[in-house]
């Protein structure tokens, strides 16, 4: 049993067995030949998959031949035969019967893949051609480069195939997931996913979550020591991943996976019943969501309205930025889905890690992103694709009960230029005679330490707060968590950020402007007494979890929750106030604890 | 290992050697090795490469190149098969005409 832990992305938990889905630029993990040899049948079977599998490997030699003598009559035709006979040392690499044989050997008798087998080899004799002394020969090694390239992609496009083929779901895991790829798991056989880079911000992340597929990344390099078919747990909601557990682990957590399911089925029957403390307070339940289909499930969760649309989305797909009628039809469906309901539109956040697609334009590469262009500043850099998008979050307004965030304002100026271009666009609205809401809340996201240390600056140039949690945790405590060698030092319950929470609700109170919290920390259960306590009362959550935490306060008295925040708040430890509020969370909500 | 035969007596399984200079400027680069190597796979039996104390399959393309032999270098032709003798003189003849296109 090896356990790893990474950043948990999406809640729930993932019982299978372990299918690595590689990428050609990616080392092919080592991996035996099958879940058939990994169950220990019999010889006979062994031999068969065997095989097949080195089959699969003269299949991907034959193809590749096929390719390279394309290729070859391709440039002898128009350049002339010197010039072609190159490809016929390729093709004579990739004949080779030495190396076949050793492929043959390393599938037949080690029982490694064939991707993992070609990597081996051709990565092996690339090394030694890079130690010869001639420079000529020494340059032959990026012919074996390439040649591993053309292989594998035929060996994994048929692994590709394979899971589409797949008859029991499993468990996806990779070196990274893109966007497209995740969105493109057949999802009826996936049933959770682990990769070894990535943070929570991440696109693939949201989109898990948007899945609703429990997901754990940034775990670090972990495939090399997988072959494929091993049973494997994902627990999205700790965050780590159990590679071959024992049967009491495995055990208790089908338990557990059993139990909770009992109770999300008690509590999407109360889905209806707001979230009102044993002592009378009301909390105010959001969603956040990406796309506009998420809508309609948040609502049959029970949430009271959308606290944090991101629309990241509709930059990350196509070649073009979104139109206006994109980003119109986008929001209007989600403010139908929400009739009445009020609904937060944040405006663009791209940049760092979440650059793709016509967005790509925008972002200058630079070492340190999340220092960089990027969410507001991107937008404020690009007013005309600003505009654009506040055009129709305006248009939308008159649907509904729509806000507009902006995201990660680190100074006044930043928000005065902000609500400046927001005033532009209504008055050109107005001269044109299009229909739109000119005087909807306007409010920021307060993530940036700057803002957190002296929230009164900006309360009286704002409708309202919404706290990110996300942002604000790695900026005040200089972590990077995607990155896994200093991953640990993230840490939500760390006293300078419940400080810095506690500033921003308290201030928000005084000035008597709403404030909600909308980051990851919300969705995290043993938080939410500790939230309660310092004040807040709107909280915008993951929409899975929201029977959740409203169960949570259906349970929470407001007297006790402050009580849980004046004891935290005597600790000095983030990993007391953890455990602590861990043990609080039992004593209410025992069914609950993961 | 066997001796060197002579064709002529041993015309079956025969193990024949014989020396040869690299001439090409190169060294044996990508194209003279891609010539032996399929003028090697051509032939049933073996065809060995031997440098000082290191051997090379002929018919590995891969092998021949690793060996990163440069101009100059004397290296022995070992065919072992049938006709073993023909064989080796058309290799030796390659070698001869600096693998020539013809």
């Amino acid at each position: 049993m090896i356990v790893r832990t990474g950043i948990a992305v999406s809640h729930g938990v993932a019982i299978g067995q372990a299918f690595i889905l590689g990428a050609e630029e990616f080392r092919i993990p080592r991996s035996c030949v099958g879940e058939v040899v990994a169950d220990g049948c019999d010889d006979d079977v062994e031999a068969a998959v065997v095989k097949a599998e080195f089959a699969r490997f003269l299949a991907a030699v034959d193809a590749v031949v096929t390719q390279i003598s394309a290729n070859e009559q391709m440039v002898t035709t128009r350049l002339g035969k010197q010039y072609g006979a190159i490809f016929d040392a390729h093709v004579q690499m990739a004949r080779d019967p030495k190396f076949h044989r050793e492929i043959e050997s390393l599938i037949c008798d080690k029982h490694f893949s064939p991707e993992y087998a070609t990597t081996t080899v051709l990565n092996r004799l690339a090394d030694e051609f890079r130690s010869l002394p001639s420079p000529y020969l020494a340059e032959r090694a990026n012919d074996l480069v390439d040649l591993e390239k053309r292989l594998l992609r035929e060996l994994l496009g048929t692994r590709h195939e394979e899971m589409l083929r797949l008859s029991e779901p499993v468990i996806v895991l990779a070196h990274n997931l893109t966007p497209s790829e995740t969105a493109g798991l057949p999802r009826e056989h996936v049933l959770g996913f682990a990769t070894e880079v990535g943070g929570r911000t991440s696109h693939t992340a949201i989109l898990a979550g948007a899945l609703e597929l429990p997901a754990v990344v940034g775990i670090g390099s972990f495939l090399r020591e997988l072959s494929g078919g091993e049973m494997l747990i994902i627990d999205g909601n700790e965050g780590k991943i159990i590679i071959d557990p024992d049967d009491d682990t495995l055990e208790s957590y089908k338990n557990s996976k059993e139990r909770l399911a009992t109770v999300a089925r008690q509590l999407a029957s109360l889905a209806d019943v707001p979230a009102v403390t044993k002592d009378g307070t009301r909390m105010e339940l959001m969603g956040n969501i990406e796309f506009p289909e998420e809508a309609v499930h948040c609502r049959e969760l029970g949430a009271d309205g959308i606290g944090l649309y991101r629309t990241e989305f509709l930059y990350l797909g196509g070649k073009e930025p979104p139109t206006e009628e994109d980003h119109y039809n986008a929001y209007k469906s989600v403010i139908e889905a929400f009739a009445g309901k009020p609904v937060t539109i944040r405006t663009c956040d791209l940049g760092a890690d979440k650059v793709g697609g016509a967005a790509k334009h925008l972002t200058r590469t630079h070492h340190n992103p999340d220092l960089g262009l990027r969410s507001i500043r991107l937008s404020l850099d690009d007013i005309q694709l600003f505009k654009t998008q506040l055009r129709a979050i305006l248009r939308v307004a008159a649907l509904g009960d729509v806000r507009v965030m902006f995201p990660l304002i680190s100074s006044l100026i930043e928000l005065r230029q902000a609500k400046i271009v927001l005033r532009d666009v209504a008055e050109e609205l107005e001269d044109e005679g299009v229909e739109f809401c000119g005087d909807l809340p306007v409010g920021m996201m307060v993530e940036v330490p700057s803002v957190a240390v002296c929230p009164e600056d900006f309360a009286d140039e704002v409708d309202f707060f919404s706290i990110g949690t996300n942002d604000l945790i790695q900026y005040t405590l200089a972590v990077d968590r995607s990155d896994p060698s200093v991953s640990k030092f993230y840490n939500s319950a760390d006293p300078s950020v419940l400080r810095l929470i506690r500033n921003v609700v308290d201030v928000a109170r005084e000035r008597n402007i709403p404030v909600s919290l909308c980051g990851q920390m919300a969705s995290d259960l043993k938080f939410l007494s500790l939230l309660a306590g310092m004040g807040l009362r709107t909280f915008s959550v993951t929409p899975q979890v929201i029977p959740e935490v409203k169960e949570v306060f259906r349970n929470m008295e407001i007297s006790k929750a402050e009580a849980v925040l004046a004891h935290a708040r005597k600790l000095d430890l983030a990993r007391d106030i953890e455990s602590y509020l861990r043990g609080e969370l039992f004593k209410v909500c025992p069914e609950l604890i993961h | 290992m066997s001796l060197p035969s002579d064709a002529s007596t041993h015309p079956i399984d025969a193990v024949v050697r014989q020396e040869v200079i690299i001439g090409m400027p190169e060294g044996l680069h990508a194209r003279p090795s891609t010539l032996l190597s399929k003028a090697a796979a051509d032939y049933d039996g073996s065809v060995k490469i031997l440098v000082d104390d290191r051997v090379a399959d002929a018919k590995s393309i891969l092998d021949l190149l690793s060996l990163g032999l440069a101009e100059g270098t004397q290296l022995t032709i070992e065919v072992a098969g049938n006709n073993a003798a023909e064989k080796l003189q058309s290799l030796c003849a390659m070698f001869e005409t600096n693998f020539s296109e013809t």
